[in-house]
């Protein structure tokens, strides 16, 4: 099926994807991998279908949730892959009665760098190659779900247009109830940056029942561009007779899905827990509509992993992560040494920046993994959208590719094949573009300056690029040099009269001066008065940071004020991975206080402060992560001053369940588990029972803690505490993981951890008290 | 003696537009909170009503003159229907009365008038099905059918116990509506789901 006709469908009438795979199949008595269950019992994947379709699906999924290389290699069935996928399709095909057929993509298991393991190719490989097989098997459709990692999806996304450009494509993440994902991308820098991308549509799934995620998906119908689907879960497991259920009703997901497709959802299905009869009630109340118009937010943003920035009002970019002339920063950049260019995106971000430049300038003497490395060490550290100040194109391509989120090209000549190796970036991986006004030379005055702007506008136009993405900037040169500043201020005017956007470099303009400041600020202020839109500019400068509010509030405009997420600078440090300035604080704090008090009064707060930051929504996954290994060395630092006095709060087992193979999830509560003062063993992934039982009499924990992210093994944890008891070991039992709740937890026997930080909450507070 | 349909649920679940509309709101523009209020008691809604239909399709010779629609022209056979959502949901729509959830109140009785619709709807098509041509749905109280023809249809045509008529005709269990259908061309074709 070719795009144009699969858009043409959508815009005729609501469609219906199917239901749930791996719930459905576990209700019916399977158990294990099931998508093995395509080659080894292919009638039971066809009587599922055939009752999806009787329902009244459009779209059939093909049964290839899990069936990337990774996750098949980790169930010790990578040999099986291509069959697996094959037949899926297959399968789907010769019981789908002319209905659409997608093949369904999921997450390889585990995140990219810097928050997971694996590197963008690595991913961007496994998912090439599932889609291969799935095209090749002729589906109609790509489907991407599930996905918690806005890193993991872009490489997917590319993945799958690699392979076809002609191809329907649906990308979909999973959020939680607050709209973020676990890695703390909110559902609107999901939303802008799908806007940009070559996908058809976009939505979300899993995670939620429906009633939860209506406010979500409405932030998301606020923000997309593209057409909208949906697939919530029918809610969370309980356990009932032995066998896990959902407890949304069939007429419940039903009445709920009519209000998806009110606020303008153009295709509606089910996630975990809905089966044929949740589809079929949906489809017969829903019955025949047409996708409801949607108002849409028209404002641009700039966005990296966990920040989103409105742009509309005034771009200032931070201009002080450029090596030109730093010869310390340039060496530091060479051996691959960012912690100055961290330093300085933290401190801008804290003048007011809304994105930081990034020119390290002598590019002769670097490779791309300098400028994928620099992505991901700024990606780790949560800092601000960036602007990829970078000459070399296939470096700025490595940069673009590693980077999370929209950020901006710094910059494009009005040069047509200069202009163009950028638009075909943006086009790949989205964001915004500055062109200058100029070609190989700068021309003398504003109306020339103006006439490469239109002739840029021409080109962006014939590539279909909208023209609010796009900064035209109208060249600053030194006044010292005897330029006149004046042809500036009327090309920005010109600039403006067009309704366009323009951005300067400002600094350029006193190169040479004495009094840099002052002229900057009073310049500036020209240009906004003229219509400036954006500036790359110095933030250290306040008195030129002081007049961008003061100019824009003559105009009647008001900059997006930012909080600071913390008011204790200890806690900044933390969660900003300054190890190195932790430490410094930690041993001038050794001049006054002993290492214990440290430990457990300063270092412990100041965690329980990030956990409650957490917590509130304050900051995200990747904060955490960070906050955790930043505080380790200093906690080792001090534990190794007490000696033997050392505080280990106690000792903790950690196993994610046989059969499953997640750990990701495990990985981040042993990390916080260690940050918090735990001995952690992680005895790892699809461990047997029998295995934790040993492994608790040779380690003998205090708590063991279990991981069963899929509902067809989170029976496991039932079965791993009952032995557990049969067997005399005493622990506390503890589990999570994305197929948890408190309510099976109960039904088990067990304690329920949400996330990290309530796992180390609670582990606390159990050794606290004693009994087992 | 009359038939009688028991239909699922899904048959009794009305559009949220329209009873909204019967409210006096706008789904498009409620906010979210309300649509979570909406939703929990369209649900509770759904759960209380007990929805049955009673009919009985009879040649035009068989019945009172004063029954008969005026553009009943031409047809050679009627169907007479009584539809109840049961007395669950008048019970619902007191107690929250009583209980001064007005809101909630006028919320269910619209719900539970446009689920009778959605109902007279779905056995309309049924017989549709079954009979073919026929004339449009009609109900007393409207062109020259008296409303007190509900007593003559619930106690001495169709004999249903279940309903209660008042000498003004109005029906209790109060969600009950009585309908009438002329064939043309009675066909007598027996779709499973009918009988």
């Amino acid at each position: 099926m070719r795009r144009e006709e699969f858009l043409r469908m959508l815009n005729e009438r609501v469609l219906f994807l199917d239901g749930a795979y791996g719930t459905e199949f576990f209700k019916r008595g399977f158990k294990g991998l099931i998508e093995l269950l395509n080659i080894n019992d292919p009638g039971a994947v066809e009587r599922l279908q055939t009752e999806y379709i009787q329902a009244g699906a459009d779209i059939l999924l093909t049964n290839t949730f899990s069936a990337n290389r990774m996750k098949l290699k980790a169930h010790g069935v990578e040999d099986e892959f291509e069959r697996i996928n094959r037949r899926a399709v297959e399968i789907a095909r010769s019981v789908s009665k002319g209905r659409l057929v997608f093949g369904d993509i999921s997450s390889t298991g585990s995140f990219v760098q810097p928050l997971g393991e694996i590197s963008f190719d690595q991913a961007y490989e496994i998912f090439k190659e599932q889609a291969s097989v799935l095209i090749q098997a002729r589906v109609d459709g790509i489907i991407i779900e599930t996905m918690s990692d806005l890193k993991e999806l872009k490489a997917a996304v590319l993945a799958v247009r690699d392979l076809s450009s002609d191809l329907p494509l649906i990308a979909h993440m999973t959020f939680e109830e607050d709209g973020k994902s676990v890695t703390g991308t909110s559902v609107e820098i999901f939303a802008t940056l799908m806007n940009d991308l070559d996908v058809d549509v976009v939505g979300i799934n899993c995670s939620l029942e429906p009633k939860q995620m209506l406010s979500v998906f409405a932030r998301l119908a606020k923000y997309s561009k593209k057409p909208l689907s949906v697939e919530p879960n029918a809610g969370k497991p309980i356990l009932e007779n032995g066998k896990l259920s959902y407890k949304t009703s069939p007429e419940e997901f039903a009445v709920y899905m009519a209000d998806f497709v009110e606020i303008g959802a153009n295709i509606v299905g089910g996630c975990c827990g809905t089966g044929p009869d949740h589809i079929k009630v949906m489809t017969k109340y829903i019955g025949t509509k047409r996708p409801r118009k949607r108002e849409i937010v028209s404002t641009q943003h700039l966005s990296s992993r966990t920040i989103l920035k409105p742009i509309d009002t005034f771009l200032i970019i931070g201009e002080r992560i450029n090596a030109s002339g730093k010869k310390k920063l340039q060496t530091q950049i060479q051996a691959k040494d960012f912690s100055n260019v961290l330093t300085l995106a933290q401190e801008q971000e804290q003048e007011g920046c809304a994105a930081i430049d990034v020119n390290f300038g002598i590019e002769k003497l670097l490779s791309k993994e300098h400028f994928q490395d620099a992505m991901i060490q700024l990606d780790r550290h949560s800092c601000l959208p960036v602007s990829f100040d970078i000459q070399n194109i296939d470096f700025l391509d490595a940069a673009m590719k590693e980077y999370v989120g929209r950020g901006l090209i710094n910059s494009a000549l009005a040069r047509e094949d200069h202009l163009l190796q950028r638009v075909d970036l943006l086009k790949r991986y989205g964001g915004l573009l500055i062109v200058l006004a100029m070609e190989k030379d700068i021309p003398r005055n504003a109306e020339e300056r103006f006439q490469l702007v239109l002739k840029a506008v021409k080109i962006l136009e014939e590539h279909k690029i909208e023209l609010d993405r796009v900064y035209f900037d109208p060249l600053v040169l030194p006044i010292g040099a005897k330029n006149d500043y004046h042809i500036t201020l009327q090309t920005i005017n010109l600039i403006k009269q067009a309704g366009l956007r323009s951005s300067i470099g400002l600094s350029n303009l006193s190169f040479g001066m004495p009094n840099r400041e002052s002229i900057n600020a009073a310049f500036l202020a020209l240009c906004i008065e003229n219509g400036l839109s954006g500036a790359i500019l110095n933030s250290k400068e306040t008195l030129t940071m002081n007049i961008i509010p003061g100019a824009l509030s003559l105009q009647g405009k008001e900059l997006v004020k930012t909080e600071s997420t913390s008011q204790d600078p200890f806690v900044d440090l933390i969660i900003k991975g300054q190890k190195e300035k932790l430490m410094d604080t930690v041993r001038e704090l050794l001049k006054q206080h002993d290492p214990l008090y440290i430990s457990q009064q300063i270092l412990a707060e100041a965690m329980k402060k990030v956990g409650t930051l957490y917590a509130n929504g304050n900051i995200y996954l990747p904060h955490l992560i960070l906050a955790a290994e930043t505080v380790q060395p200093a906690f080792d630092y001090l534990n190794s001053l007490l000696g033997e006095s050392q505080v280990v709060l106690g000792r903790i087992l950690l196993a994610t369940v046989q059969g499953d193979i997640h750990d990701i999830g495990k990985k981040i509560v042993a990390t916080v588990l260690r940050s918090g003062g735990f001995e952690v063993y992680d005895i790892g992934k699809d461990v047997p029972a029998q295995k934790i039982l040993q492994e608790c009499r040779n380690y003998k924990p205090d708590i063991v803690g279990l991981s069963a992210m899929m509902t067809t093994t989170v029976g496991q944890v039932k079965e791993i505490a009952d032995l557990l008891k049969s067997q005399g070991i005493n622990v506390f039992l503890l589990a999570g993981g994305a197929s948890m709740n408190q309510q099976l937890a109960d039904q088990f026997g067990v304690f329920y951890a949400k996330d990290a930080v309530q796992a180390l909450q609670l582990c606390k507070t159990l050794l606290k008290g004693g009994a087992k | 003696m009359s038939e009688v349909f028991y239909p699922d649920r899904l048959d009794c679940m009305p559009d949220k537009r329209i009873f909204l509309s019967r409210a006096g709101a706008r789904y498009g523009r409620i906010d979210e909170s309300l649509i979570h209020r909406v939703n929990e008691l369209f649900l509770v809604a759904l759960e209380k009503i007990e929805p049955v239909v009673f009919y009985s399709t009879l040649s035009l010779s068989l019945l009172p003159e004063q029954m008969i629609p005026s553009n009943f022209q031409n047809v050679t056979a009627i169907t007479v229907f009584l539809s109840t959502l049961g007395s669950s949901i008048d019970n619902l729509i007191s107690r929250l009365t009583e209980q001064q959830r007005t809101f909630d109140a006028f919320i269910v009785d619209s719900w539970a008038s446009e689920s009778l619709e959605k109902l007279n709807e779905r056995f309309d098509h049924l017989l549709r099905e079954r009979f073919g041509k026929g004339t449009m749905r009609f109900s007393p109280g409207y062109g020259n059918v008296d409303l007190r023809m509900n007593g003559y249809i619930v106690r001495e045509l169709l004999k249903v116990d279940q309903v209660k008529v008042l000498d003004s005709g109005v029906m209790i269990p109060r969600k009950t509506t009585t309908c009438m259908i002329g064939w043309f061309d009675e066909k007598r074709r027996v779709p499973e789901n009918v009988e």
